[in-house]
């Protein structure tokens, strides 16, 4: 085995991590190589100095602190977790007001004319449809003839302005 | 849900307590001074706290952190501007500003390593400084926590082949960076 190999494979054979060919190989070479045994020596010597570095000590209260700040962050986080379902809640409303303004008709031109219910006078009916034009909702075309049919029966001369097709 | 929530940090607080001093060591052995240990602990706290829920009772909670304060660890160096590192094998200013040879010990002489790592406990720290972040990070957590190559391999998210290689590799730098200091 050359040295080089050798001194690549010196950390794992420090720390147990060769098979047993390998650690049978370096050390016969390190029984004889006084340059590779040498290094092992300094690398157990350097795992031995960061082994027994003393522990550095945190400032007082530091854990405190921390302990503090995380439980903060907790309560912080359950709070925007409300807010959020309460923004979520009236978004949502809002959303369902809107909605339901919008499904109401809108604009001049859609307001049904006020219909009577009952008692029809047909002669008014009729005038009121060409007056209209079409336009009203009374798009009932039999409806119309009917009306209209009650109006000649009336004797109503209005033969110019009526627009039933 | 409150009461489950409370009951969640109460045990957070209880691993963090019984952890403390390994969570304290690798952190300051990674920043290598008190300022950036201690945001790197809360920072660590705060994302391990996030992801409690996926910790699973009766493993390591140090190892389960270590791995959370790796990521916050490489993202913040990632973050930091590049700092310049020091030459442990240039002098150091005496009192009168002229540069003065390092003082060096004789390891030789005292085969104490453990007084040796406390006498030296600035120049070793200064030499992990200088490491690589990914290769201190792996000399931390073997050499100094005393992981196994597996641990470290999970905690560093690496193979363990590359756990050898920068365990290697990272020992070998400070070998040679503490030879001005210490005399094999």
């Amino acid at each position: 085995m050359k040295c080089e190999r050798c001194n690549l494979r010196l950390t794992a054979y420090l720390d147990g991590k060769l098979n047993a060919r390998e650690t049978r190989e370096l050390s016969e070479h390190m029984a004889n190589c006084r340059r590779c045994s040498e290094d092992l020596r300094e690398f157990e010597q350097i795992r031995a100095i960061l082994k027994g570095l003393p522990a550095p000590a945190p400032r007082p209260g530091f854990w405190d602190d921390s302990i503090r700040a995380v439980r903060m962050l907790a309560v912080q986080k359950r709070r925007m977790r409300r807010l959020d379902f309460r923004y979520a809640s009236g978004l949502a409303a809002a959303i369902g007001i809107v909605a339901v303004l919008l499904s109401f008709p809108h604009g001049t031109d859609r307001v049904p004319l006020p219909l009577p219910e009952t008692a029809i006078n047909p002669a008014s009916l009729v005038s009121l449809y060409a007056r209209e034009r079409g336009r009203s909702p009374l798009a009932d075309v039999g409806k119309l003839r009917f009306a209209s049919s009650q109006a000649e029966a009336a004797d109503i001369e209005d033969n110019g302005r009526l627009d039933v097709q | 849900m409150t009461a489950r929530r409370d009951n969640e940090i109460e045990r957070f607080e209880a691993l963090v307590r019984e952890h403390q001093s390994a969570i304290y060591r690798v952190a300051y052995r990674l920043c290598g001074n008190q300022d950036e240990t201690e945001d790197l602990i809360q920072e660590t706290l705060i994302e391990s706290f996030e992801s409690f829920s996926r910790f699973r009772p009766g493993t390591h909670f140090d190892r389960w952190v270590f791995r959370i304060m790796r990521n916050t660890f490489i993202d913040g160096v990632r973050r930091r501007p590049k700092v310049r590192i020091e030459s442990l094998d240039a002098g150091v200013p005496g009192a009168g500003g002229e540069l003065q040879p390092r003082e060096i010990v004789d390891l030789g002489s005292s085969p104490d390593a453990t007084m040796m790592a406390q006498t030296l406990d600035e120049p070793i720290q200064r030499a992990l400084d200088a490491l690589p972040e990914e290769f201190r990070l792996v000399v931390v957590l073997a050499d100094i926590e005393g992981l196994t190559y597996e641990e470290v391999s999970e905690a560093a998210r690496c193979p363990i082949g590359t756990v050898r290689s920068r365990l290697h590799r990272g020992r070998a730098i400070l070998k040679e960076k503490l030879k001005s200091y210490v005399r094999f």
